[in-house]
């Protein structure tokens, strides 16, 4: 399973706290993924 | 400031990123509350999502530690971006985990990867969108 296979089934939380599945990003169409430090 | 800065750059591109058929998403280790005073604070409109865990950060194989947040390329990193007028805030989430840049397709290929090497390492935004 590569990287992508694998974050794809991971889970992040959204802005209010919801659970969402990583994967749902790029389901459709290409993501862009920015990984940041942090908030700061 | 750091990520003050790759967040300004990216979403410079968020437009051409969005007309290449492709989606923005800014991913953070801070709590959800600070994901989102700082997507209000800043009207940013692309999916913000958090990871507090780490776990995501773990399976994408991101660089951590002390040497990587504190090494002298940090320094010069620094003063670019304060000279660009970024200041540092107050860290909300892991202050020694860095980041990176992944394009996914929906077929799970990864079609650009880059990793920051230490704090402030950021890659041109441009080759993110000629990767789509």
């Amino acid at each position: 399973m590569n990287d992508a296979a694998i974050l794809s089934q991971l889970t992040v939380l959204d802005t209010e706290g919801e659970v969402l599945t990583f994967g749902t990003f790029w389901a459709e169409r290409p993501a862009v993924l920015v990984f940041l430090r942090h908030f700061g | 400031m750091f990520c003050r800065e790759q967040v300004a750059q990216f979403l410079d591109v968020a437009e051409a990123i969005r007309a290449r058929g492709a989606e923005l998403v800014l991913v953070s280790t801070g709590a959800p509350y600070f994901a989102k005073a700082f997507k209000e604070d800043r009207n940013i409109t692309v999916p913000m999502v958090t990871d507090p865990s780490g776990k995501l950060y773990e399976a994408a194989d991101w660089q951590k530690g002390v040497g990587a947040t504190f090494s002298p390329r940090t320094l010069k990193n620094a003063s670019r971006a304060m000279g660009a007028g970024f200041k540092q805030g107050r860290t909300q989430g892991r202050p020694f985990q860095q980041g990176g840049v992944l394009v996914v397709r929906p077929d799970q290929s990864v079609a650009y990867r880059y990793a920051s090497a230490v704090a402030g390492d950021h890659p041109d935004p441009a080759e993110a969108l000629a990767a789509l």
